[in-house]
């Protein structure tokens, strides 16, 4: 033991210092303390003090922007984002994409001028940074310039989206003005710009797609030439490897055999569908605390020094690349103040679970049945599989001798089903149901339908039905089975009634008489539930975003079982939705010249189920 | 504002004892009737002002008068009629069951002189029908699961047919109004909108959502009742102090933007009695607030969250702090006569205890019974006076705040032995719609709701809190960051970053788009 404990001496001298600096300046990305990881400008002084080539991130914006600011009519750009977008980021790169001279830039003037040709580009990147004099004569220059075709001078803006709305309310507000903020806020909320006259256009960083970032992000941090100094050191061994390189190892393994990348890219889409945005900062924090988390050490980061002792201390379990995601190296307080791991950690991942998956994780070591799945998903992972820590825990719980051991085994469990989530093979997906690991049960079929809409292929049959019973069991307050037809039904009072007796229409699912219930997507690639009435464009097609929480209360409810947890939100938007269909299957009846009161006959539609859970109409008539 | 006199044209033989909470907050609040019951109570008292063509006009202050519905048989058939469900139940055939029914029927009804019922026959094509028709109306009636006297329930207000004043229907047949349910208020509320500043435009939104409209199941609800039935009397003695109060702005403004969303009526009454609720509530508070002279009452309001906070300490302080409000003003409203020049000649007179007694009997309306007898300090007379005022306001009046706040989902106890203010999602989706025209940024609308409730959530409202030392200013942004969250997931809001949200009406805007 003695002997061993020398050699891990030894190894320590033989870190590369390059590689040492650059683990260091990747910390920097992480969530720490100093939040100094937040702005462009402090990252580029590090990078001179390090001498690293700096992390080029995908911004596929500037492009774009840099063409138009070339083209003979260009327009002015704003671009907002949340803070960590990389808004000052593209702002740089256009500027020397233009021929802007990189030492003036740095120099930090808040208000930079750059002549193109005849023309001038004014660029701000942070609209923030000006005081209110400035930013005053600056909002009147730029509303004045934006409603003048004729002006020669354009605008590059960058702010977020509250600073940008509070400039523009604090400059004296002149018609231009006016008009321009007003043209501005329409543009943030709906994206559209509702004013000809205002040549200007916004671009809203926070609505690119992350999943597709990170998938950029890993690639760039993963192969830096940072790491090849890794080569020789002598914390990587085949035995005990550096935690750090396995954690990038894994992150590096990408194709079908190993779902690691996929799973972690699932959860961002999911995230965004449900309008939580993650920024390239976020993406860049995650990335590296998943590379460099653990607990033990300062921060929460390790560096390459702190590798022998984590070793040493037989600790390099507790770096696991599928517990960092979560945050779990970090204080219960920093993930609960942390955005991004707010966001993971919604999913549940590690609390959630099906039976098939714990009885393999707690029994699966000793029962025969499980004996090949326990090999292939916990035995055949050594580092952060079937550790010595795990196998010790868990047969303490399963002995039983103490609470501790309890206590021990839950939290050992907790990191086993994160670490199942992200391996588990795609072809033991539907045995041990994989998105049963998370809150999200549906989230699998959900993700099959957007690919699916998204390509242009036909929606899976079982998942329109599901939707459309779960509608329709929302709709009617009954445990109906319709699958074929929407039952929409109302309550003759008002629609937030819980159970609603009459029934206003049926309506057809496949496309029969200009009626039909399908999904689309729209032009932010969000999936709407589409549900069309005539033919014609009398009555436009009323649509609801179908978000993965919505889907999965569908989900639940097609199946009769509802975790209380879903409570009022879902609910109450399907009944607003609901609302609206009422409203216009009114206007139908309207177009169609139908009354509800004929000659002095009200007719009643009751809905009644009959022996197969079907909703059936049944007519009465009130002479009245 | 001017505060009115106690008016003496009207004298009711069962009025109150003394006139106290009756003169501060008007006669009457009662705690017994539930915001859903004011606005039944007031459309009840504007169907019969419209008919006596006075609809929303109050010719001189406190001179309300009218003569409501009362609908027998319809509430007969809907709620005093168990036979329908063992007629149906035993399968006879059509002619037997309409048959036994009626005998059934005609037996049972309350309060009508001489029941037939035999007019249905012609309205239905079968028993079954009929039955269907009386579920219906069972299903969809006002806290319909309540476990009131049948005379206490009411039908859906689906139009004016479909309105009738609470009633007591004894045994022997004899209809009495005791204001047990229908105590008052939605006819404080009635005055109160027409003191409102606004009270031409809502009256013009009144008359075309629930006079002028014609629906199908109003329509049926005649049918079921037939003729119209009227109170025996005409219903006098409202009283409302103020003759014009911010609160009746707010009122009437918060029903004209709900009124004016683009969505069936029946889907704005459920907002509209959470809003009548609220302003209610807060006109209590005010009112008590008024009299003690002390600082604006604010609600400081929860955003449930999963684990004990400041915030959760500091609302239920807030409500707590407010629940006794009330009865403060009651000591104080009667201590500050010994303040009056009246006091003083009346302690100057040859017997004090006589004319403090006479001056307390015409101030209070206080006619002090025998017990009082072996008092002889006037200040004792006083303190008597007090006491009683003190025991019958925590009767009523004094349980208004705890249960309006409950009814309208302003206080909970979710999480917690306390009560405290913690607004549900009803809540908020109706002040959104309510506060909300189309979208408002949502610091803005937290500085609304303050400004205009008195509701604290965010950290910009609570500046003089978090300045005592009481709480952080991480508190407070915490819980309107759970705020920003909640309604976002009630889709009332559209987040565009960390910084920047905006919530938005969902009825309005699904008309733009």
């Amino acid at each position: 033991m003695k002997l061993y404990r020398d050699e891990r001496k030894d190894n320590k001298l033989t870190i590369n210092s390059s590689t040492a600096a650059w683990i260091r300046f990747l910390r920097n990305y992480g969530p720490i303390p100093t939040n100094d990881n937040m702005y462009d400008e402090s990252i580029q002084r590090a990078l001179k003090r390090h001498a690293i080539t700096p992390i080029k991130l995908p911004a596929p914006l500037i492009d774009k922007l840099v063409d138009n600011f070339k083209s003979p009519a260009p327009i002015s750009q704003i671009v907002t984002g949340t803070a960590g977008d990389g808004k000052t980021y593209h702002c740089r790169e256009v500027w020397m994409s233009l021929g802007g001279d990189p030492a003036l830039w740095d120099k930090g003037g808040k208000i930079q001028t750059l002549p193109i040709g005849v023309r001038s580009l004014v660029i701000v990147k942070d609209l923030s940074e000006l005081q209110q004099e400035e930013s005053a004569s600056l909002i009147a220059r730029f509303a004045h310039d934006v409603m003048n075709p004729s002006a020669t001078t354009n605008y590059l803006l960058a702010a977020n989206h509250g600073q940008l709305l509070e400039k523009l309310k604090s400059a004296k507000q002149t018609e231009e003005v006016i008009e321009v903020s007003k043209a501005i806020e329409e543009m943030l909320v709906t994206g559209i710009n509702p004013n000809r006259d205002v040549h200007v256009k916004l671009t809203d960083l926070g609505r690119s797609p992350a999943a597709k970032l990170l998938n950029q992000i890993i690639d760039t941090i993963t192969h830096h030439d940072g790491w090849q100094g890794c080569k020789d050191c002598s914390a990587n061994n085949d035995t005990d490897p550096c935690p750090i390189l396995e954690n990038r190892r894994r992150l590096m393994a990408n194709g079908p055999e190993h779902p690691f990348r996929s799973r972690l890219t699932a959860l961002i889409e999911l995230s965004e569908y449900n309008s939580n945005h993650f920024p390239v900062r976020q993406l860049l924090a995650l990335v590296a605390n998943s590379i460099l988390g653990h607990p033990d050490v300062r921060d929460r980061l390790m560096t390459c020094d702190d590798v022998p002792d984590i070793q040493k201390n037989y600790k390099t379990y507790l770096a696991s690349i599928y517990r960092n995601i979560f945050g779990d190296n970090l204080s219960r307080r920093k993930v609960e103040k942390t955005e991004l791991f707010r966001k993971l950690n919604a999913f549940g991942i590690g609390f959630e679970t099906s039976n098939q998956v714990d009885n393999l994780l707690v029994y699966g070591a000793d029962d025969p049945g499980y004996h090949t799945d326990y090999e292939t998903l916990l035995l055949s992972d050594k580092i952060y599989g079937a550790t010595p820590a795990y196998v010790s825990a868990q047969h303490a719980y399963l002995e039983g001798t103490s609470n501790t051991n309890q206590n021990n085994f839950l939290s050992e469990l907790r990191a086993q089903r994160q670490r199942l989530f992200f391996t588990m093979p795609n072809d033991m997906e539907k045995k041990y149901s994989l998105w049963h690991l998370t809150v999200f049960h549906y989230a699998g079929i959900y993700l099959d339908v957007v690919e699916k809409i998204i390509q242009g292929q036909a929606v899976p049959r079982r998942a329109l039905n599901m939707i459309v019973r779960g509608l329709n069991r929302i709709f009617t307050g009954m445990l109906v089975q319709n699958h074929d037809k929407l039952v929409l039904a109302s309550s003759g009072s008002y629609s937030q009634s819980t159970r609603s007796p009459l029934l206003d229409e049926l309506i057809s699912v496949p496309r029969h008489g200009g009626e039909s219930v399908s999904l689309g997507a729209d032009e932010t690639h969000g999936v709407n539930i589409v549900v069309r009435l005539m033919y014609g464009d009398q009555i436009p097609p009323i649509t609801l975003e179908l978000t993965p929480t919505r889907f999965e209360f569908l989900g639940r409810v097609s199946e009769g079982a509802l975790p209380s947890s879903f409570s009022l939100e879902c609910h109450e938007d399907f009944l607003a939705f609901k609302a609206r269909l009422l409203g216009e299957t009114q206007k139908r009846r309207e177009i169609d010249g139908e009354d509800q009161m004929i000659d002095g006959e009200l007719v009643l539609r009751f809905i009644d189920l009959n022996n197969d859970g079907l909703a059936v109409e049944r007519r009465v008539v009130v002479r009245v | 504002m001017e505060i009115l006199d106690r008016p003496h044209h009207i004298q009711e033989r069962n009025g109150p004892a003394f006139w106290v909470d009756e003169a501060i907050w008007g006669h009457r609040l009662h705690d017994e009737q539930s915001p859903w019951l004011i606005v039944l109570e007031f459309l009840n008292v504007l169907l019969a002002e419209n008919n006596a063509g006075r609809l929303l006009s109050e010719n001189g202050f406190n001179t309300l008068s009218y003569k409501p519905q009362i609908q027998l048989r319809l509430r007969n058939l809907v709620f005093n009629n168990p036979y329908i469900v063992t007629k149906l139940a035993q399968k006879t055939g059509d002619e037997t069951a309409w048959n036994d029914w009626l005998v059934c029927m005609n037996e049972t009804a309350g309060g009508l002189t001489k029941p037939d019922f035999s007019y249905l026959r012609q309205n239905f094509d079968s028993f079954k029908d009929f039955a269907s028709v009386i579920n219906f109306l069972q299903k969809s009636a006002i806290e319909g699961t309540s476990n009131k006297r049948w005379s206490s329930k009411f039908v859906f207000p689906f139009g004016p047919h479909a309105l009738y004043e609470d009633l007591n229907i004894k045994q022997n047949g004899t209809l009495t109004n005791d204001r047990r349910f229908f105590a008052r208020t939605g006819e404080i509320l009635y005055l109160m909108l027409c003191r409102s500043r606004q009270v031409d435009k809502l009256r013009t939104l009144l008359d075309e959502h629930f006079i002028q409209a014609s629906s199908p199941y109003d329509s049926m609800a005649h049918a079921l009742q037939g003729e119209t039935q009227y109170a025996n009397s005409e219903h006098g003695g409202a009283f409302l102090p103020c003759s014009s109060h911010p609160v009746f702005d707010k009122i009437a403004e918060d029903w004209i933007s709900i009124l004016s969303c683009p969505v069936p009526t029946y889907d704005k009454i459920p907002h509209l009695v959470t809003m009548t609720g609220l302003n209610l509530l807060l006109y209590l508070l005010y009112r008590a607030q008024e009299v003690l002279g002390v600082d604006r009452v604010r609600l400081i309001c929860e955003i449930v969250s999963p684990r004990k906070t400041v915030i959760r300490d500091l609302s239920g302080d807030s409500y707590q702090h407010n629940n006794l409000l009330p009865q403060q003003a009651i000591r104080h409203f009667i201590n500050q006569i010994t303040h009056t020049p009246a006091w003083v000649t009346a302690m100057a007179a040859p017997d004090p205890r006589l004319s403090v007694a006479d001056l307390l009997h015409k101030t209070f309306d206080w006619a002090e019974d025998n017990e009082e007898d072996h008092i002889t300090s006037p200040h004792r007379l006083v303190l008597q006076l007090e006491e009683r005022a003190i025991i019958r306001h925590r009767q009523h009046v004094g349980k208004i705040h705890a249960a309006w706040s409950r009814a309208i989902g302003l206080s909970s106890r979710r999480s917690s032995r306390r009560t405290r203010y913690a607004p549900n999602d009803r809540l908020l989706k109706t002040l959104v719609v309510c506060c909300v025209k189309k979208r408002m940024e949502f610091r803005e609308f937290l500085a609304y709701l303050h400004m205009r409730y008195g509701l604290v959530i965010g950290d910009a409202q609570a500046h003089d809190i978090i300045a005592k030392g009481d709480a952080d200013q991480e508190d407070f942004s915490n819980n309107a960051q759970r705020l920003e969250d909640r309604l976002a997931s009630l889709g009332l809001l559209k987040r565009l970053s960390d910084s920047c949200a905006y919530v938005e009406n969902p009825f309005q805007r699904d008309q733009d788009a």
